[in-house]
Parts: C-alpha cells; structure tokens; sequence
C-alpha cells in the first residue's frame, strides 16, 4: 500500500479523515475546488470509501441497551449514599427521633427566621450543613486550663480524703487485727494445754517433755494437731509448728498442788510473734500477755522456777 | 418527568439541580440513560460496572452542581465525569490484573490513516454474520490502548465534537485529534485484518 502524494486534497484528507469516518459525506464548508480535487484522485476516493466502509463496520457494533429501571435504581442507589454520607443527620441506632433540629444562632437566622429543613436527599447534597453545632465541639484553650485545674483540685481533694481516712482508720483496724490474732493465739495455747494434761494423765509415769519431743507425742498421740501448734500472727505463719514452745513437766498434772507448780507456764509463743508482746499458759489454765518491759521479770521467775 | 423539565436544557437542568430540584436529576438521568450508558458498557465491557458507574456519575453531578460553570456545556462535563471514573476503573483493573497499563500511548508508526481508510474496501460476503461482526468490533475495539479507546467512543459512538472530547478528557485539541486519529488507523488495520481471515 503506497503512501498518498502530496496533494493538497490528500493532505486535508489525512487531517480530516477521521471526520470522514464519524459522518458520512464530505463536509458542507469544504472549499469548491478541494473538493472537485477530493473527487478527481482515485487515492483520495479510496480513503472516502475506505472511511465509509470502516463508518459502517463501526455501526455494526450496536448501542448497548440499559436496563428500564436503571433510573430508579440510581436515583434508589444514589438516595442511599446521600444517606451514608450525611451521619449528622443520622439517629442513634434503635431510637427513632424527628429530623433534627440545632439550636438557631445569631449568625444563622439573621432576620430570626428558623432555617428550612433540608427534606429531600437532593437538598442534603447541595445545601450546606444546617447553622448551629451539629457534632462536638473542639474546646477552646481557656476551656482546657479550666477542665485541667478542676480536676488536678478534684484529685487533691480526693487524695486528702483518703489520707484522712487511712490515718483514721488504719491504727483501729491494725489494732483490732492483733485482737483477733491474741484471742485466736490465747485459744490455740488453752487447746494445747488441754492435750498436754490429757498427755501426761494418761502417761504419769512419764519424764518432762519439752520442745520438739513434746510436740511430736502430742501430734502422734492424737491428742493435738499440727495447726494447733501455729500461732495466727503473721510472724507465727512463717514459723509454722515452730511459733510454739511449750514443757509439760513430769509426774501427774492432778497431784501437783502446789502454787509455784500450778503458776508454772506450760506453753508460749515465741518473742516478737504479736506487737505488744507474747502469749503464755501456765499449768493451772491462766492465760497472760507477756510485754516486752516485763520480758526480764518473766525470764528471771521461771529461771526460779 | 414534568413537560417543563423535559423542555429545559441541559445546562438549566445543572442550575435547578443545584438549588435543590430532585425532579431536575431525574430529567438529565432519563436524558443520558442510553448515551452514558452506552458509552461506560462499551468501555467497561460489563453490565455491572457500567451500572455503578452510571450511577457514581450522576451522584458526582448531584454533589458538584453548584459549581457547574454557567458558561460550559453539561455534556462533556458529564463525560468528563465519567471518563474519570472509567480512568480509575482501569487503573484498579491494570493493578488487579496486571493488564495494560492506562499511560501506554498509541504509536504513531505505520500507514497514514488515509492509507489505511484505501485499504478498507467492502470485502464480497459483508451482509451477514452481524453478530460475528458486532463482536469482531467490539474485539477490535477493545484491542486499543485505553486513551485512544476512551477518545474515539467519545468521538465516533458518542458523537462528540473534537472539542467537546478535549473538554471531556481535559487534555488539548491536537492531542484529541492525534488520539483519535491514530485509533482509527489501528482499528482501520485490525479490521482489515480480521475481515481478511473472514
């Protein structure tokens, strides 16, 4: 296929023969002698049946046809992302309110009239946002300061109250824990005294027992068990069977009569197991608090003993 | 559609849409339904994108109404619209599928098209296959580069001016003409081709 020559009809046709192909004939301003020069050259002929056949190939490919309701599901689409795309607008989820309606400003309702509310979606696309504060509002900085210093007031007010509280009531509590602790600990001696007198009835015949000795006949013997020998403080936790200490003297408990025997401590608790002192039980059942100043006294008594 | 909608223009359509008019979009829908239809279903080559399509361009018009230029035509801003759109549905198909890229060019090289046009001449058997024809088209079509294909729909099957295609695509006159020119030389020879093998 060779090239056109240069003749001016040729050269029009190359830039025009598009147009030659999107409609049929030659255009009406075309000049007279350009186009008795179209008609004369068989190149310029063949390029205009060319473009007519390649008009007509081109048509042979028909419109596509739109579905009918391609205007209402538009319009039903577009409806619903107007929707979507306008959350102020929106009621929260499972309440159903009226279309909202912000409070008018100065600004909003120059001659104070209410603004018209925005009905159809199309209205909600192309006017802008109704007047007045629809979402949150960013706080100013004086606003801040304001919030910060109510709350660092708050939380001194709050710390004080817990102080005052925990000063008030921590001593109370602390001391009515160690009540409970001695009362607890007093109990566990008068349990343990009890088993040591059933021990030695039942075996009179029997050589002092002190110690580690002791409380194994005890716990063999069924007469106590191992928690018996743990004092409840929280020092006497740590110890275990160790927080007691305790001599059951030799020969029977019912013939000791004297007064020194009967004064005789039995079973007691380390030093240091409760605050205000340690816990003893003498042979005849009585029960004391030995403190820290009368330690020396304690000790020098039952050396004599 | 109301008698005294259907009787404004395209443009007056735009202004009524912007102040508020449903009826007014309805209009332009009805109106372009066939033509914009037409014009994405060639171009996207499916009936659902086509659909989604059609209805993101006039959700595009309803959004940006108000600032529709008095002094331009609604028509290639429509296809401008949604030559957009068809610009970004290939440039997730070319990422998607690792397809031609929407940059490519047309080339230049080969006959001029008044060559090509010589080379068209109706071959003996041409009335009846339509379509084997249609499809052949279609085929042929489809074959160019996205930017002539988008330009010579626009000018031949949409019937724009080269003018109004330099506005829908937003690009300059000459390269419209150059766009469409060099689609209708490749098509002019794929055509060609394909009627030889017929």
């Amino acid at each position: 296929m060779s090239e056109p020559a240069a003749r001016p009809c040729c050269i029009w046709l190359e830039d025009a023969g598009a147009l030659l192909v999107q409609r049929e004939g030659l255009p009406d301003s075309l000049a007279p002698e350009l186009r008795q020069a179209l008609e004369s050259c068989p190149e310029c002929q063949a390029a205009l049946a060319g473009a007519g056949h390649l008009r007509a190939r081109l048509e042979q490919w028909p419109a596509p046809e739109p579905a009918d309701d391609l205007v209402e599901r538009s319009l039903a689409a577009i409806a619903l992302k107007a929707a979507m795309s306008a959350p102020e607008e929106r009621a929260p989820v499972g309440e159903v309110t009226p279309f909202p309606t912000p409070t008018p400003t100065p600004e909003a309702q120059p001659e104070g009239k209410a603004p018209r509310r925005r009905t159809t979606v199309i209205e909600l696309l192309v006017t802008p946002p109704l007047a007045g504060p629809v979402g949150p509002v960013a706080p100013t900085r004086g606003r801040l300061a304001f919030r910060f210093l109510v709350q660092a007031a708050a939380a001194v007010v709050l710390f004080g109250v817990s102080s005052l509280f925990v000063a008030t009531y921590y001593p109370a509590v602390s001391h009515a824990l160690e009540e409970r602790d001695q009362v607890e600990c007093q109990k566990r001696l008068r349990h343990l005294r009890a088993a040591g007198i059933r021990y030695r009835n039942e075996h009179p015949e029997g050589h002092s027992l002190v110690g580690f000795e002791l409380r194994r006949e005890l716990i063999r013997g069924g007469y106590a068990d191992e928690t018996d020998f743990v004092c409840p403080s929280e020092r006497g936790q740590e110890l275990g069977v160790r927080s007691y200490l305790g001599e059951i003297p030799a020969g029977s408990v019912a013939q000791t009569s004297s007064a020194s025997r009967g004064e005789r401590p039995v079973f007691w608790d380390r030093f240091g197991n409760h605050s205000s002192g340690f816990n003893l039980i003498r042979l005849d059942g009585r029960v004391s608090l030995v403190s820290e100043e009368n330690l020396p006294r304690w000790r020098l008594q039952s050396s004599k003993d | 559609m109301s008698t005294q909608a259907s009787t404004l223009s395209d443009e007056d359509l735009v202004l009524k849409l912007a102040e508020g008019d449903a009826g007014a979009l309805r209009t332009l829908m009805e109106r372009y339904r066939g033509p914009l239809y037409g014009y994405l279903q060639r171009l996207l080559a499916s009936r659902d994108d086509a659909e989604d399509l059609f209805q993101e361009t006039f959700l595009r018009v309803l959004r940006h109404a108000k600032r529709f230029d008095r002094g331009r035509r609604f028509r290639p801003w429509l296809y401008a619209i949604a030559s957009n759109l068809v610009k970004n549905t290939y440039r997730w198909r070319s990422y998607r599928q690792g397809t031609l890229a929407l940059d490519q060019e047309l080339d230049g090289d080969g006959p001029s098209l008044a060559s090509s046009l010589a080379g068209n001449t109706p071959p003996p058997s041409a009335a009846s296959e339509s379509d084997e024809r249609a499809e052949a088209v279609r085929a042929a079509v489809e074959a160019l580069p996205p930017k002539g294909r988008v330009a010579l729909v626009l000018f031949y099957y949409q019937g724009l001016s080269y003018e109004e295609v330099a506005a829908s695509l937003e690009i300059p006159l000459g390269t419209v003409k150059s766009r469409i020119h060099n689609a209708m030389k490749r098509l002019g020879k794929s055509l060609e081709a394909q009627e030889e093998l017929l």
